[in-house]
């Protein structure tokens, strides 16, 4: 009920917070556009997945100096450790990034963002990222549209990028109305009690105007116009180096766990450096005294001492940390848990079955009867039809035709919570017991590691027929309705069929039954080619479904061949001998041809 | 019990491999005797049947049975040869 009701109040309160303020509308737009950035960012870096992103990434972060490095030189050249640190979020995300490695670029861009200190501080300049938000939409856009996916990753990554300055942009937008309210002089109070004041305001002014180096040009003009005092600007800088960390956290929303723990180390670093810091600013001073005074920086020159203290508060941070990433992977790691996703486990088999050949046998076979149901389920469900329409006992072809809206099921993603699992296990244990066992026992896990192949390329069949069919069956074209209605009848009969065997008592069951099943099938086929030919011919349907049902009538066959090899093992007599002799007798398809070629000329001759 | 006989089973308590061929032999004997009365019960619907595409398809059943009880009576002929043993009937083809 409550879950129920969540998604309608935050629609209801985000609508009312619009009506009441554009500036806020303007800032939800802002973040809305920053995550959806995010997303075809990872889309993007996906799509270089498995090849050379993941080589190139490997080699310049697999030593901690090396991910330091890139990540201080990435955001030198990007003048924004916030897109650095959301980029190496969506790359973690995507599964090209480990967590050390992710810790190292994040401090390695800390100290990256030491270096715009010094051009703001030597320079005033300021990159202003939005400026290349259009032209990037643009480009990336076009590269959308191309044929070739590394084109279209690189599409991705531009719009995904242009997005992320969008969104910064219409965010600082709406924070626009809040900037003039920072009067900085207003909070002056001396000691600790203003350093932590500061380095507040630093924090809220950076999250604002979501760039630390807007901030520190604030700081800058309000230390020179003597607003503020020296050891306050040092605060506000302090402040803004934690605040930055929010746009990683906004990055974080959209990630998955890994990508999470990223921005709670960047977090957690920034806070902690911040912290040791603030407690060590005197000594801090004397030191930035010094290092000004070695490199020939007035004692006046106030920005520049800045801009020293940015790097040196950063280094120090740096050295405190690094011998630490391991702990602080393994508390992000325990404190940050992955989604728990409802992933069924094996219930059978347990390690000290190896040890029993007969009982692990059955183990496995209890198992992979488990995977077959739930292989089963998927198949009847990505096929648009229930459970209660295939194993009822009445035609099919009425109710199925009669359907006009069918839900589309996402089959990858139960066979990930439903199969993957007990498969993987059952390939682990059958692996380990092999090697234990005499060769009887062995012979029988090995089919039934085939048994569980085979169900498992049956539902990735039904995965590529889904796509046609779900598309076709609600198509105005009769014919081509009808055709594919036959296709996932054809796959419901057997699975009526199987579901039949496998209720007879098991001296009943014979894998020599199945031969027949191969033939109806192979019979089927033959006919099948010739009516979708005749189709054609006569512009029932077009060459292009004709050949979408060619395709298609190839994986319901797929699909028959793959079940019918599971049943010749799992459903058949659990007696040795008498299953390896049926398995000598069962026919192949060249003989099962035969047969039909025999047929066809006995029908011929009368 | 016949000596010969006697020595036969003597000889299948010694010989592994003279074992497993009995014993491939007994399941294949029950298997066929299986296929053999399924042939029949097949033929005696086709007997009966009047509609012409349900005859075809009994009569394709009846094929594919007699194929596999062919294949089967194939392997029973190895098993007795490699036996050493004479020629099972072949009277129930």
């Amino acid at each position: 009920m409550l879950r129920k009701s969540l998604l309608p109040s935050i629609f209801a309160l985000l609508a009312y917070g619009f009506w009441l303020s554009p500036d806020f509308k303007a800032i939800s737009a802002g973040v809305a556009i920053f995550l959806f950035g995010m997303l075809a960012l990872e889309e993007g870096f996906r799509a270089f997945s498995g090849g050379v992103l993941e080589s190139v990434l490997k080699r310049s972060t697999d030593r901690l100096w090396k991910s330091l490095g890139f990540g201080f030189l990435a955001t030198t050249l990007m003048q924004s450790s916030s897109l650095v640190s959301v980029i190496s979020i969506s790359f973690m995300s995507a599964g090209l990034l480990g967590l050390s490695e992710g810790i190292g670029i994040i401090f390695g861009a800390n100290l990256g963002t030491t270096t715009g200190a010094w051009l703001v501080a030597g320079f005033g300049l300021k990159v202003k990222l939005s400026a290349y938000a259009m032209p990037m939409l643009v480009f990336g856009v076009i590269l959308l549209f191309q044929k070739a996916s590394n084109l279209k990753g690189i599409g991705y990554v531009l719009v995904g990028l242009g997005f992320l300055f969008l969104g910064i942009h219409y965010m600082k937008e709406g924070f626009d109305a809040f900037k003039d309210s920072f009067d900085l002089a207003a909070y002056a109070v001396p000691g600790y009690k203003g350093l932590f004041l500061y380095a507040a305001i630093g924090i809220l002014a950076t999250v604002v105007m979501q760039s630390s180096h807007a901030t520190l040009v604030l700081i800058i003009t309000a230390l020179a116009s003597g607003q503020i005092s020296y050891e306050n600007a040092l605060a506000l800088a302090i402040g803004a180096n934690i605040g930055t960390t929010i746009t990683a956290i906004i990055g974080a929303m959209g990630a998955n766990a890994q990508g999470r723990r990223l921005a709670g180390a960047h977090l957690f670093f920034n806070v902690t450096t911040g912290v040791v810091a603030i407690a060590l600013i005197s000594p801090l001073v004397l030191a930035v005294d010094g290092i000004s005074g070695w490199l020939g920086i007035a004692d006046d020159n106030y920005t520049l001492k800045l801009a020293v203290f940015h790097t040196l508060f950063n280094l120090l941070g740096v050295a405190l940390m690094l011998p630490l990433i391991k702990q602080m992977a393994r508390l992000l790691n325990r404190l940050i848990k992955d989604t728990v996703v409802d992933i069924d486990k094996p219930q059978y088999i347990v390690a000290s079955a190896v040890q029993f050949p007969d009982t692990a046998v059955e183990a496995v076979r209890q198992e992979t009867n488990r995977v077959y149901n739930h292989g089963r389920d998927i198949i009847i469900r990505g096929l648009g039809m229930s459970k209660a329409q295939v194993f009822a006992e009445t035609d099919l072809e009425k109710p199925l035709n009669a359907q006009n809206k069918i839900v589309r099921v996402d089959i990858d993603d139960l066979y990930r919570r439903r199969i993957k699992g007990l498969f993987s296990a059952i390939i682990a244990f059958i692996s380990e017991a092999a090697f234990t066992w005499k060769e009887q026992q062995s012979g029988t896990l090995h089919w039934m590691r085939d048994a569980n192949t085979s169900i498992v390329e049956a539902v990735k069949s039904c995965k590529h027929l889904q796509k046609n069919m779900l598309r076709y069956l609600v198509s105005d074209n009769y014919h081509i309705r009808r055709e594919y209605n036959q296709l996932r009848i054809r796959v419901a009969l057997l699975l009526r069929r199987l579901e039949q065997i496998r209720s007879e008592l098991p001296e009943e069951r014979s894998l020599l039954g199945l031969d027949e099943i191969r033939l109806g099938l192979l019979e089927w086929n033959q006919k099948q080619s010739l009516r979708y030919y005749q189709l054609i011919r006569e512009g029932h349907i077009t060459p292009e479904m004709g050949s979408s049902l060619i395709n298609d009538s190839g994986y319901v066959a797929d699909i028959h061949s793959n079940l019918l090899a599971m049943a010749a093992t799992l459903f058949t007599d659990k007696e040795r001998n008498r299953s390896a002799v049926e398995r000598s007798l069962s026919l192949d398809d060249a003989e099962l041809n035969e047969i039909l070629g025999a047929a066809e000329q006995a029908r011929r001759v009368l | 019990m016949k000596t010969k006989k006697l020595i036969d089973r003597i000889r299948a308590i010694f010989d592994e491999d003279l074992r497993n061929n009995r014993q491939l032999q007994q399941s294949l004997n029950e298997v066929l005797e299986k296929l053999r009365l399924k042939e029949k019960k097949i033929r005696a619907e086709l007997e009966h049947e009047p509609n012409a595409g349900r005859r075809e398809t009994l009569q394709l059943k009846i094929d594919l049975v007699h194929s596999q009880r062919k294949k089967g009576i194939a392997l029973l002929k190895a098993a007795h040869t490699d036996a050493g043993e004479r020629k099972p009937k072949t009277g129930n083809q």
